[in-house]
């Protein structure tokens, strides 16, 4: 198994050189935007202040306090220090609030909604799009264009059409929020009902247009395989349906899993506009909130994370599909 | 295919367990009934409750005064007394010297009696931090004296002699108990920005209502059923429970509110009158147009340093320019009468200060024909983009005009600020920053163009507060310092006079005097303009689970939670 | 080749729906000279004789907003499909061509553009501007979005790089770009005008989504403003249908007529797709 250690070791040691680089992008990225974050403390600090004087000492208090008075390697360096004791330090915007509570209380929120949606929409997404493959005629005819029409509409507005239609109009569910204002966050009943009915619009924007998206590939690549030759010698030796479907699904899953992974960027994008036009607070508020608010610590935790879950979702399907397909390893370790 | 039919099931199962939990009781529950739900005063997660970091949520907030902590006295802006609260009565014994004579039925949450001690306390904790809102009194305040358990003095600022500055303070103050915040400094070192970062979970204070419970999106109260307060006014307030709710969106928070699941509104609602059972169950203060009183002014503050823009003709051919009623219509959708040139608002109380025929002939209004007229004759000629030049080259642009992200009757207003200059040739681009850095930018007079409302709160130094906070120039520092007020840093000498002579007028007639001239000198320099007129807080109140809302005609002040609105709460029923 | 594509069904659908949405835009405001921001009706009007489509909060045209948003929608969105076109095309020819080393620091840069969201990124650079024109945010978008391309364009010159007549070329001694622009760009044209045709749809969907949250281009209509202005004065609520659908579907529209072609030029390209 050398070669496949090989393959391994190159695969962790570029990843890891990645995950540093992108701590340190994460890092950069927010200070490297206009705007001193201290206005945001000071605003609210300072209001009752009439001397400008105590104005300037607290101001200078708070740029020691944040080290923002030190060269940026040095800043850098505290927060790689602090990073590993677990301290992301703490947030501008909602001072005096850790930046590790904040995100503590909002990711719980977005990944009980986005790894369902992501996992149900794929799933079906990839059923919906072989079986029209598989059987083409009406059901190719009906399914494929509704797909199609659903994963053009933008995330954001199918997000809007479906709070205002169910939502709104037909008062199905709730507008607004992650949990009922009548209940309090803890293992009740009440509240896990609750949860459940005001995460259900969310999700089913996101699901939706992921299944529409998703079925739409599925099919393209299971029409490609269909038609490929070892389909047709295999049906000409009398070998049953079910197992040339095994074949092909094994064959046209794999660009799909490539495509669940780039499509994990795109539906945090869809999922902070979701979160948005719901209420529904998660990661994606926060972080929304934090960088309009020039909250450089809350920010590069936000990001972190983010890029976090990218790596080791990217990192483990890299090494699956290693395993799944011998060529792609192959081709990877090949001699120059 | 079981993968499939098994994966329909569960998608069956789940939106099955959504319409189940569908089936709301339509009855309103008992818990409800006791409950009142509100939004608008606060946004976001609550960050502390903690008045010495300057930044508190709500209930210890300036907007809500008076339920958890409470001050000495509550203004009531309709009669424009000092209604007693804390305190039974107040009197100046001197020129320089208020006594103050507190009320000894007081005492706080946890049982300790409230006295005078507190009170001075308070006022040290001021000068301590000046994180602290109630810090800035100290201008006005020499010291603060402990006569004897129930009874306070307060000596003034002899300089600057300003009673009306310690009136104010009477009201805003939220009494400490010395008790509980001694250990509390000592545990900090007495170190500002340490004791700015404390909680204060559970804060102890003498009002009625007490910290529940809180998380990211709301904030409960609970009614203290021990409060004192009852030699005051009488009973206990109606409801049990407060919960603040926290809305990410504004038309979420609007049908929210449409269906009762609130009851009391302080978000500005487009087309209040269209929403369903208007003039039934959801009620503004005025019960007709403009529906909200018109007691504070947005403004933008013009930026005299700037180039273009510190050429005053420049400024009055903006000020003709501005189409104030296409303001009205759409940014305030009628909730404001178009907007008066002056430093006046629309309120009686505002304008009998004013003697209108003496500045009739210096107000501007919209007329485009005479801001191009006035321009021409400065001699800044249109170029090729439309945009005029000034005769030394400067071009009338672009001029950023800032006010922050989200209010939207604001960014409304900014936009047809902008469109109305391009008509005059000068371009102005709209800039709509997060709250921190506009607030930054405005008092560093980083700006061009910014928009604010001066004096924008329940206080007995109105009127006079608004017209300093526009015309006042001393004390404000140099561009690049944070100022507090007069943030385009405008200076005129005879207007610093005036408002330094306005509270030792003799007469009523003198304050005509004063008020009219000062409206004639900012008719003459056009240092800021005026763009619409909105109340302090909106008050829109659904009716659904309680009743009982005081509206204009029963005299009641339309600020709930700030001032002596709060009678209000005592007064609710359910429905 | 271009004959077979009118054969696709798809294909015509499309770009008939795209042509008649492009033709709206360029020829409405040859009709209707007004200027867009121009605030002359009342706010909230619903569709009448003299607005087609009704007013908007501020009392301006919507059809008139529409036509100019679309425009400059578009505009966006194809300014940012090139610039992602180039970049990744570039960063992918050269790492799926050159290989080696040159392959790895490529693929390395691409992988750290994966890692940090692009929309993510948009949004930190978008707010830091302080005047942000429609090409500005072209730029971002574009510059966001080419690692997509780079990736698939790499695969595709990697698995040419052995084909014999790229050994011809080696041997006959063409230097490595030239061997590029001749020999291996025209394998993967199919792929870059479909490549291309993705991207636009999704400049402009993003585009939109960045204006929708109030940092898309300043001083301009453009689609997603519309959207941002309509949900801030809290439209839907109010019943204004008009203020965002036509926006919406004009969105809608766009990408859809946009994925249409792309899937009826993928079957010309790929017989073994045909229905």
């Amino acid at each position: 198994m050398s070669n496949y250690l090989k393959y391994f070791l190159k695969k962790f040691g570029w990843y890891l050189f990645t995950l540093i680089v992108a701590v340190a992008l994460n890092f950069i990225l927010p200070r490297l935007i206009d705007g001193n974050p201290v206005d945001a403390i000071m605003a609210r600090v300072s209001r009752g202040m009439t001397d400008t004087n105590s104005v300037k000492n607290m101001y200078e208090n708070f740029m020691r306090e944040f080290q923002l008075d030190l060269p940026m390697w040095k800043q850098f360096l505290y927060y790689i220090g602090n990073v590993f004791k677990g301290d992301f330090g703490t947030s501008f915007s909602q001072y005096p609030r850790e930046v590790t509570e904040i995100i503590g209380n909002a990711l719980p929120w977005t990944i009980a909604l986005q790894l369902p949606a992501i996992i149900v929409g794929w799933v079906v997404g990839n059923i919906l799009g072989a079986f029209a493959a598989y059987k083409r005629g009406v059901f190719d005819k009906i399914i494929f264009p509704v797909a199609l029409f659903i994963s053009s509409i933008p995330f954001f507005i199918f997000s809007i059409l479906l709070l205002y239609g169910l939502s709104f109009t037909l008062e199905l569910f709730p507008s607004s929020g992650a949990y009922g204002h009548d209940v309090n966050i803890g293992f009740t009943i009440e509240f896990i009902l609750s949860a459940i009915r005001h995460h259900t619009l969310p999700f089913l924007s996101i699901v939706l247009v992921m299944i529409g998206g998703q079925g739409i590939g599925m099919r393209e690549m299971a029409i490609y395989e269909l038609n490929a030759d070892y389909v047709k010698y295999s049906k000409l030796m009398g070998i049953r349906d079910s197992k040339i479907i095994k074949y092909v699904f094994r064959n046209a899953m794999l660009p799909q899993i490539t495509g669940l992974v780039l499509s994990l960027g795109t539906v945090i994008a869809g999922g902070l506009i979701t979160e948005i036009v719901f209420s529904y607070r998660g990661l994606g508020i926060v972080m929304f909130n934090a960088i309009k608010g020039r909250d450089y610590p809350l920010i590069s935790g936000c990001t972190l994370i983010i890029s976090l879950t990218i790596l080791a979702s990217s990192f483990l399907l890299d090494i699956l599909y290693g395993v799944i397909d011998p060529r792609i390893k192959a081709a990877q370790t090949e001699d120059k | 295919m079981k993968l499939r039919r098994f994966l329909s099931l569960v998608l069956i199962l789940a939106l099955a367990l959504s319409f189940t939990a569908c089936k709301e009781a339509d009855a309103v529950s008992d818990e409800r009934k006791e409950t009142m739900l509100i939004t608008g005063l606060w946004w976001g997660p609550p960050n502390n409750f903690n008045h010495l970091s300057g930044w508190s949520a709500f209930p210890c907030n300036m907007n809500s005064n008076h339920l958890l902590y409470e001050t000495m006295f509550m203004y009531n802006n309709m009669t424009e007394e000092l209604e007693p609260l804390l305190a039974k009565s107040y009197e100046w014994v001197d020129e320089y010297t208020v006594e103050i004579k507190m009320n000894d039925k007081a005492k706080f949450s946890d049982g300790e009696k409230l006295t005078a001690e507190d009170v001075v306390y308070t006022f040290e904790l001021g000068q301590r931090y000046d994180s602290t809102v109630w810090s800035g009194y100290w201008e006005d305040i020499d010291s603060v004296e402990l006569v004897d358990d129930y009874t306070v003095r307060i000596n003034i600022n002899q300089e600057r002699n300003l009673k009306i500055a310690i009136e104010e303070a009477l009201c805003k103050t939220p009494i400490h108990p010395k008790h509980v915040w001694e250990a509390i400094e000592e545990e900090y070192d007495y170190d500002q920005s340490a004791i700015t970062e404390f909680f204060n979970p559970d804060p102890i204070g003498s009002g009625p209502y007490k910290v529940d419970s809180y998380d990211d999106t709301k904030i409960t109260v609970v009614r203290n059923d021990d409060y004192w307060g009852v030699d005051v006014f009488g009973k206990l307030p109606a409801p049990k429970y407060i919960t603040h709710l926290d809305y990410a969106s504004n038309d979420v928070a609007t049908v929210e509110f449409e269906k009762g699941i609130y009851d009391y509104s302080e978000n500005y609602i487009p087309e209040v009158w269209n929403l369903e059972g208007f003039g039934d169950t959801i009620k503004t203060y005025l019960p007709k147009e403009p529906y909200y009183t018109n007691d504070t002014a947005p403004t933008i503050y013009l930026n005299q340093h700037r180039p273009g823009l510190k050429e005053v003709e420049v400024r009055r051919a903006l000020a003709h320019a501005i189409d104030y009623s296409k303001i009205a219509e759409t940014a305030m959708n009628g909730y404001s009468i178009p907007v008066e040139a002056g430093l006046y608002v629309n309120t009686d109380a505002s304008r009998e200060l004013v003697d209108m025929g003496d500045i009739k002939d210096l107000q501007w209004s919209y007329d485009v024909d005479e801001a191009n007229r006035i321009l021409d004759s400065i001699g800044a000629v249109r170029g090729d983009d439309g945009i005029r030049v000034l005769e030394d080259g400067t071009r009338l642009g672009p001029w950023k005009i800032t006010c922050p992200a989200g209010w939207t009757e604001w960014n409304v207003a900014l936009e047809v600020v902008a469109q109305s200059a391009k008509a005059v040739g000068i371009e102005i681009v709209v800039d709509f920053p997060d709250w921190g850095p506009y607030f930054n930018s405005m008092t560093t007079g980083e700006f061009d163009i910014i928009m604010n409302t001066p004096a924008a709160f329940v206080t007995p130094a109105n009127p006079w507060k608004a017209y300093n906070e526009v015309l006042y120039s001393v004390g404000v520092p140099e561009i690049g310092e944070m100022a507090f007020w007069n943030y385009g840093r405008y200076q005129d000498d005879r207007a610093d006079e005036i408002i330094e002579a306005i509270p030792h007028a003799k007469s009523d007639a003198e304050l005509v005097d004063f008020y009219t001239e000062l409206n004639q000198i900012y008719l003459r320099d056009v240092p800021a303009i005026g763009l619409m007129y909105r109340p302090v807080y909106y008050y829109t109140v659904n009716e659904s689970v309680w009743t009982g809302f005081p509206q204009e005609s029963d005299g009641t002040p339309a600020f709930f939670f700030d001032g002596a609105g709060i009678r209000g709460l005592y007064d609710l029923e359910n429905k | 080749m271009v004959k077979t594509l009118f054969k696709s069904s798809k294909f015509m659908i499309g770009i008939t729906i795209l042509f008649i949405l492009l033709m709206f835009t360029l020829m409405y405001p040859l009709i209707n000279t007004g200027d867009p921001f121009n605030m002359d009706g009342r706010p909230f009007q619903e569709p009448n004789e003299t607005h087609l489509l009704g007013t908007d909060n501020f009392g301006r045209d919507v059809l008139l907003e529409l036509a100019h948003a679309s425009r400059t929608s578009l505009y966006v969105g194809a300014l940012a499909g090139v610039i992602a076109i180039s970049v990744g095309l570039l960063v992918g020819l050269f790492a799926g061509y050159v290989g080696g080393v040159v392959d790895e620091i490529l693929t390395f840069i691409t992988n750290i553009f994966t890692v940090v969201p692009s929309f993510v990124i948009l949004i930190l650079i978008s707010v830091s501007l302080e005047t942000r024109g429609a090409w500005l945010t072209a730029l971002v978008i574009g510059f966001t979005a080419w690692p997509w391309t780079a990736r698939a364009v790499r695969a595709q010159a990697a698995s040419l790089r052995n084909r014999d007549h790229i050994y011809i070329a080696k041997i006959s001694g063409f230097s490595a770009p030239k061997i590029i622009v001749l020999e291996i760009l025209p394998y993967v044209a199919s792929y870059v005008v479909m490549a291309f045709i993705i991207q636009l749809a999704s400049g402009i969907l993003q585009e939109s989504a960045i204006s929708m949250l109030g940092l898309g281009p300043t001083n301009k209509v453009t689609l997603g403003m519309m959207l941002n202005w309509a949900l801030m004065s809290e439209a839907p609520r109010i019943g204004a249908w008009w203020t965002f659908m036509p926006s919406a579907a004009m969105v809608g529209f766009v990408t859809f007529s946009l994925y249409l072609i792309n899937i009826g030029m993928d079957e010309i390209f790929n017989p073994k797709l045909r229905s």
